[in-house]
């Protein structure tokens, strides 16, 4: 299907659609009425309060979503690979290794920066070495990047491994840091969730920036010099960009695998390549997607929470290999 | 593969059946391994905290020559050479110390590690297993008997059970209270709580409380689950300094909880509260005072 008023359209709903099925599941099942009372309830007592947590969780859902479909689109576009998903360049390893200070180190300073911070720092930070990494080293090339990111991740992987080793005893709960690692929303409230929102904006506004040159780069890296494309400097702007949304995407959602990688594809085969559409619906739809399955997650065994990322990827990989399926029949 | 619960079971039966033939102990421990030592044991390693703790309280402190890595109490121990632990454990450095009894708890990472290669060849280890706060006394009991100083368990046993004897008279005709104990969380999610089965739960109920979940799947709770749950009290096991109650109260929708409105949170240390050994009948009083703090008042 062509992109076009239809197909945001159908995006548009699917987001909505989504973050409302997403806030109607809970241990108690809601209706859209109370929803909408409890958003406006400031009482502290009522059980609104729940609700209204209910409603932020969703949104920050939907924007851990949106941040990784984004950033699959851009890793994909980018190293020109179906393949590519956002953790390609050490992300989720740098973030947990954040996230692994945080939760293991009884350090007060590190309790006030929080987990969001430190995994974000560690998300970002690993992929900007990556790509520091390779500007010194003059690797311009994706394959170059892929292998230098593909060095850290296992270099971070490791150094995460030994922080746990060494730090893990009775006095924490390795349960948790396992969990985390599994996709953990830390149900953003505030001034947060709209701080969360307003770089998600952010995000997309830069990754749409670079559509155009994304699309480009589909040609191969010597088409888009010929065409006036700097593909050295446009990979790495381009990978800061899809590593910052990642970034974000850790902070408040943990390491959730597979959604930047099935998301993007799901909507490549509904609207096609090009990129700035692309984006805007892969965001959409990814967010809608993520928020339903944060419902799920919540809902379904309750009181007690499936780790998202376990969801996303024993209900979302057995979905993916049937779209793969029936497209290559 | 047998599970925690069969060896368990394994371990209680075969416990009553110990016998002592002439010279020679022979008693089999959880894993269904017979355990035959011509004499008391004289050097002892001992690897997880909570066998460090019990061989010390059964009062064989003077016969341990080696520890785990991760072992941080009693202070007593803490110069003995260490065997590993935060890298795995090595089978050469427990060799080295010729040991004539390794003890170690099922489950853990120095019986994974240790547990074969050191009965392989002939070095006698001591399995612990353990799951809720009666199998706790029952293993201190079978190794005791192991160190051949049962009276001396069944002392450390004796007074364990005094000790909860004491809480449960304090807390006489007092309502039980609903308790949600909290054993982790990354940041603000991923809360971790205890079910049924496990020492903890077991705390709870010696404490004079009742653990609001008594969940048979995962072990992961919402704050929406916990409202639903509607906990008196909260308890959250944490090591770190800077998470105290009015930390845990500002955690985003807690203020719906009822225990946080009434300011009924408490935070206390994971590795005491949580170190399966002798100290257990000492954290379900510390948990008691703090599901009933006025029935502690004096």
């Amino acid at each position: 299907m062509k992109p076009g008023a239809l197909t945001i359209s159908l995006a548009v709903a699917l987001a909505l659609g989504g973050m409302l099925v997403g806030a109607m599941l809970g241990v108690t099942s809601t209706d859209p009425l109370r929803l909408l009372s409890a958003i406006t309830s400031t009482d502290p007592s009522s059980n609104d309060v729940l609700l209204a947590w209910r409603v932020q969780r969703v949104v920050g859902a939907f924007l851990v979503g949106a941040c990784l479909a984004m950033a699959g689109v851009i890793y994909q576009g980018a190293f020109r690979n179906p393949l590519a998903e956002p953790f390609l360049l050490g992300s989720s390893a740098g973030g947990a290794l954040g996230a692994v200070f945080a939760i293991l180190l009884p350090w007060p300073w590190l309790s006030a920066v929080g987990l969001p911070v430190m995994a974000f720092v560690g998300a970002w930070g690993a992929t900007l070495l990556v790509l520091g990494i390779s500007r010194a080293a003059r690797i311009e090339d994706a394959a170059g990047m892929l292998l230098v990111g593909i060095a850290l991740a296992a270099l971070l992987g490791a150094l995460r491994s030994a922080v746990t080793l060494v730090l893990a005893d009775e006095s924490v709960s390795l349960r948790a840091l396992v969990s985390w690692t599994l996709g953990g929303l830390q149900s953003p409230t505030g001034t947060t969730l709209w701080t969360f929102a307003a770089l998600t904006a952010l995000c997309l506004v830069a990754s749409l920036a670079l559509a155009r040159k994304l699309d480009i780069l589909g040609f191969g890296e010597a088409t888009a010099a010929t065409m006036g494309v700097d593909v050295g400097r446009f990979l790495t702007l381009a990978l800061t960009v899809a590593a910052f949304a990642t970034g974000l995407a850790v902070a408040w959602g943990g390491v959730l695998a597979f959604v930047g990688l099935i998301v993007p594809h799901a909507v490549r085969w509904w609207i096609g390549e090009r990129h700035a559409p692309l984006l805007l619906h892969s965001a959409l739809v990814g967010g809608g997607f993520l928020a339903v399955f944060d419902g799920i997650s919540r809902s379904v065994l309750a009181p007690s929470e499936i780790p998202l990322g376990l969801l996303t990827s024993l209900i979302g990989a057995p979905f993916f290999l049937f779209l793969l399926v029936r497209r290559y029949r | 593969m047998l599970t925690r619960r069969h060896l368990f079971a394994i371990g209680a039966a075969l416990a009553a059946d110990l016998l002592l033939s002439g010279r020679v102990l022979a008693l089999e421990d959880a894993a269904g391994n017979t355990l035959n030592l011509s004499a008391p044991p004289r050097r002892i390693v001992a690897l997880n905290p909570a066998m460090v703790e019990s061989v010390v309280a059964i009062g064989a402190l003077d016969r341990i020559v080696g520890i785990g890595g991760k072992v941080l109490y009693p202070e007593s121990v803490l110069h003995l050479p260490s065997v590993g632990g935060a890298f795995g454990f090595s089978v050469e450095a427990v060799l080295a110390l010729d040991p004539d009894l390794v003890v170690m708890a099922v489950g853990t990472d120095a019986a994974a590690q240790l547990a074969r290669p050191l009965s392989e060849m002939g070095v006698p280890v001591f399995l612990a297993t353990y799951t809720d706060f009666a199998s706790i006394l029952a293993y201190m009991r079978l190794l005791g008997a192991a160190l051949g100083l049962s009276d001396h368990a069944e002392r450390l046993v004796s007074s364990m059970q005094a000790t909860i004897s004491d809480v449960a008279e304090t807390l006489k005709d007092r309502p039980r209270r609903g308790v949600y104990l909290e054993t982790g969380a990354a940041g603000n999610a991923a809360f971790q709580t205890v079910r049924a089965g496990h020492y903890a739960d077991d705390g709870i109920r010696l404490a004079g409380g009742r653990n609001v979940f008594t969940l048979r799947g995962p072990r992961q709770v919402t704050v929406e689950g916990i409202a639903e749950a509607d906990p008196d009290v909260i308890v959250v096991l944490a090591s770190d300094p800077a998470l105290t109650p009015e930390v845990v109260a500002a955690r985003s929708g807690w203020s719906a909880l009822r225990a946080v409105r009434e300011s009924k949170v408490v935070v206390l240390p994971r590795g005491f509260m949580l170190i399966p050994g002798p100290r257990q009948a000492e954290a379900v009083r510390i948990l008691a005072q703090a599901i009933h703090p006025e029935a502690f008042a004096r």
